[in-house]
């Protein structure tokens, strides 16, 4: 306030300021600054706070406030029978609705030793494959933006659109598909599904050569990646950090692989993984994700048959018999588990749902410790996250 | 090894107290003050090497008391534990099992906010996901969500007696 100021003190002259004391020998003597990022910051893709203790530029520690998208899932599904957990399940990642709601009827099914049609279980790795791309392409492409690449955000929301509207004729839902019964599927797909599914597999495959040029190959950024926020593998392991991310650290762990769900056993296609566990080679392994999803989904069109999609006899009323049941499925940022426990009721007695960005998130204390500053957005935007999933 | 042979295995070092395996998939249970030995032996010994920690949570089993469930991974082995106790009602106590999986930290505040079970040696069990103020144990089976505390869930009845 320039009325409060002394009449004899210029702005930017003697006296104004940052005063810097020399202590010692030469040496500057820092404070520690606490500088509490968020919850509204651009790159934390929705309301995430990490509040950093920092030495001069480098980070001496950090810790995530989670919690402000907290809507209680778990408590919800207590109340709701099992079509509605469906739909519910959607809801708290809304870049992966397909996966979420797959784990959850998977769990149902194993409970109720449920036969589910051939047709429906190709269909659902179709879409659960289609819905990893989509998951990918918008992490691939908020990654550049967050580096100050506008471009490839405007390329990744081109393909998603393309993907959206393939999946929006078959389910009906653009982002939150509630296509998944227990049992099977809502519908089959629409005629001419596969004829356009496959000319959009080719399309993409070619544009990701744009996303190779822009990024892969960019000095830039490649400059602000490599070798920054390396994760090893067995720290990883040990904070539950799953999907990309442990892949980028060496650990070719995948449940689609490991421990085959739906069929696929009986596709082929590999687990990249990254050398060093560096931001470079998490936003690599995303990329080389898409290209085996690409690849699945073309062998799923070679190899739908054809038949029901959903058993003849179904029961009214969705009643799994008493027990309990942990599923694991590979979903697009990695582990989404449901244990689930029924004692015969039309809802569930506790459900948990494990999400891979909770755990993702926890392991970001350690990613940081000792990072720079100006670092800090190229290490969170490669721990891949979405909020919602933090939080249910 | 399958859930079977880790069973057998398991039962052989008199750490744990029961089995069961269900789906292909094996529970094992341990006394409260037996939960961080057995947890150790989990970890360490070279059959199970369950490096991978998956969850820890819990289960309301009303006059049963608390059933904390702890999923574990080997991704080396590639086998599953769920590892359980049950504690009382009256004492929700445990002791923490931060020192052997860095995961357990969130996963263990997580499950102090929701259920009210108490990790000793943990020392940060702030709130995680709920506001600082929330007051309540909000996935006891005696914790009503506020619409069901003025009427009863309306899904429990079948269409027909409603009519």
């Amino acid at each position: 306030m320039p009325s409060e100021r002394s009449a004899g003190v210029l702005p930017g002259g003697p006296g104004e300021g940052v005063q810097v004391v020399i202590a010692g020998e030469g040496e500057l003597a820092t404070q520690e600054m606490t500088l509490s990022i968020g919850p509204q910051h651009p790159s934390t893709h929705g309301v995430l706070r990490v509040v950093l203790g920092l030495d001069g530029e480098r980070i001496a520690s950090a810790i995530p406030v989670i919690g402000y998208m907290h809507r209680a899932f778990d408590k919800l599904a207590e109340a709701r029978d099992y079509r509605q957990i469906i739909a519910l399940s959607n809801r708290h990642d809304w870049l992966s609705a397909f996966g979420n709601e797959l784990g959850i009827t998977l769990a149902v099914e194993r409970l109720m030793e449920l036969e589910v049609p051939e047709r429906a279980q190709w269909i659902r790795m179709l879409v659960a494959e289609w819905n990893r791309v989509l998951n990918h392409l918008m992490f691939l492409g908020s990654f550049g933006l967050e580096l100050g690449a506008m471009t490839p955000m405007f390329y990744a929301f081109r393909e998603r659109e393309d993907i959206q509207h393939l999946l929006e004729a078959a389910t009906g839902g653009r982002m939150h598909f509630t296509y998944n019964r227990v049992g099977g599927l809502k519908e089959d797909l629409p005629r001419g599904f596969l004829k356009e599914s496959s000319d959009l597999v080719r399309k993409i495959r070619h544009r990701l050569l744009d996303y190779e040029g822009l990024l892969l190959g960019n000095e830039i950024f490649k400059k602000r990646t490599v070798s920054i926020g390396v994760l090893p593998g067995e720290i990883a392991k040990s904070y539950g950090v799953t999907g990309p991310i442990l892949q980028a650290s060496g650990v070719a762990e995948d449940s689609r692989k490991t421990e085959p769900y739906l069929h696929y056993d009986q596709v082929e296609f590999e687990v990249p993984t990254g050398a060093h566990g560096d931001s470079f080679d998490r936003f690599l392994v995303l990329y080389r994700r898409i290209e085996e999803s690409l690849k699945i989904i073309e062998q799923v069109h070679d190899k739908l048959p054809a038949g029901p999609i959903i058993p003849a006899k179904m029961p009214k009323n969705i009643k799994p018999p008493e027990g309990w049941t942990y599923v694991r499925t590979e979903n697009s940022l990695g582990e989404t588990g449901y244990y689930l426990v029924s004692r015969g009721g039309k809802e569930p007695w506790r459900l948990k749902m494990r999400t891979p960005s909770f755990h993702n998130v926890s392991m970001i204390p350690y990613l940081l410790e000792g990072v720079l500053l100006p670092d800090l957005i190229a290490v969170l935007g490669s721990v891949f996250f979405v909020v919602g999933d933090v939080d249910r | 090894m399958t859930p079977e042979e880790l069973a057998k295995h398991l039962n052989e070092t008199g750490l744990f107290e029961r089995d069961e395996v269900a789906h292909g998939e094996l529970s094992m249970w341990a006394s409260r003050d037996g939960w961080v030995a057995g947890a150790e032996h989990l970890k360490e010994c070279g059959r199970c090497r369950f490096d991978f920690f998956t969850f820890i949570s819990a289960v309301d089993l009303e006059d049963e008391g608390f059933e904390v469930v702890c999923h574990l991974y080997s991704v080396r082995r590639q086998h599953h534990i769920n590892y359980k106790t049950l504690l009382p009602r009256t004492e929700p106590r445990l002791r923490t099992l931060k020192g052997l999986w860095l995961g357990a930290d969130w996963g263990e505040r997580e499950t102090h906010e929701l259920f009210g079970i108490d990790f000793d040696g943990h020392g940060d069990l702030r709130k995680l996901l709920l506001p600082d103020e929330f007051e309540g144990f909000p996935l006891r089976k005696d914790f009503l969500l506020m619409s069901r505390e003025i009427k009863e869930w309306p899904g429990l009845k079948e269409p027909e007696e409603v009519k």
